[in-house]
């Protein structure tokens, strides 16, 4: 006999083992099943595109890592800052229009050589 | 995934049964190994469970030998405030009678008295063999992976699977031959 007869002889048997085991046994690997299927969750397919298990979908446990909202609190800060500096830009060039047409402005202002042409550019 | 843990469920026992000789243990080790395929693979193909469930099974029980080792290192040390070591003698006593008990119930003719016999010299010599040489014969032979999927679920080349598998099927034949049994005129199990 070779070798993999020799082993086919061996599993055979143990093969007849396995369908004798104590019923206590299969009792207990039955629950023992029972408590990892608890577990499980069927995959998910979303837009036939992602397939994913129901527990990646759970945002409840996401939400309550702090590195979850890291790049939500950056990007929030981030925007919150170019705003401001938008509205700088804007409350600058309106307060020196009405202080040109209100003729607030010194007349050292009208005699810079920078300042007309941006008066110019900004009047295009 | 139900169906497949249904379907691997026993032989998985079997096997760390095989490999840590208590049935308690060997059932939280099946039943850590099938959470944790269900929690961690629950979106792999069918076709990839076998093998991902025994790379998980076989890391259990290697899990399961180290800790033992520690267990066993503690034991030593605190062994004069008294061991557990004659609990479970005594357990492993009463678990071999009663298994003996009913795998040798005469319900059918002498062939199926002989076949349980011979099973309880098999599955002996299989406990008897070396951790790793079991652990090829088990998935090469009973799982019937081929020689790279058992490599890559034990983590050796294919030429240690080869080897171990080799010494393992030697080592049986001897064992068996040792207690008066040949194989060439074993009886098929029904």
């Amino acid at each position: 006999m070779n070798e993999n007869e020799i082993a086919k002889k061996i599993t055979q048997t143990l093969d007849y083992g396995v369908s004798r085991m104590e019923e206590s046994n299969v009792a207990k690997l039955r629950t023992a099943r029972q408590k990892a299927m608890a577990n499980y969750r069927e995959p998910i397919n979303l837009m036939g595109l992602v397939t994913v298990s129901g527990q990646t979908l759970n945002l409840s446990s996401w939400m309550t890592k702090p590195l979850f909202w890291l790049p939500i609190l950056a990007i929030a800060a981030a925007a919150i800052a170019y705003n401001a500096m938008d509205d700088d830009i804007v409350d600058d060039s309106g307060a020196l229009d009405a202080q040109l047409l209100t003729g607030e402005l010194p007349i050292n202002a009208f005699l810079d050589k920078d300042f007309q042409s941006w008066v110019k550019d900004s009047s295009r | 995934m139900a169906d497949f843990l249904a379907s691997a469920e026993r032989k998985a026992f079997k096997q760390a049964v095989f490999a840590v000789k208590q049935d308690e243990s060997a059932l939280d080790i099946v039943q850590d190994s099938m959470m944790k395929l269900a929690e961690k693979y629950a979106t792999k193909p069918a076709e990839e469970l076998p093998m991902l469930f025994q790379r998980i099974l076989q890391n259990t029980i290697r899990d399961w030998y180290r800790r033992s080792k520690v267990r066993t290192t503690w034991t030593t040390l605190f062994s004069s405030f008294g061991s557990n070591n004659d609990d479970d003698d005594e357990r492993d006593f009463l678990e071999t009678l009663e298994a003996e008990n009913t795998s040798s119930i005469p319900v059918t003719p002498i062939d199926q008295l002989e076949q349980s016999q011979t099973l309880k010299i098999i599955e002996e010599a299989v406990e008897k063999l070396p951790a790793r040489q079991r652990e090829a014969f088990m998935l090469r032979y009973w799982e019937e992976f081929d020689v790279s999927e058992t490599a890559d679920a034990m983590g050796c080349s294919e030429g240690s699977v080869k080897t171990h598998c080799s010494r393992a099927v030697h080592a049986l034949s001897l064992l068996l031959k040792a207690k008066g049994i040949t194989l060439d005129t074993m009886p098929k199990p029904h």
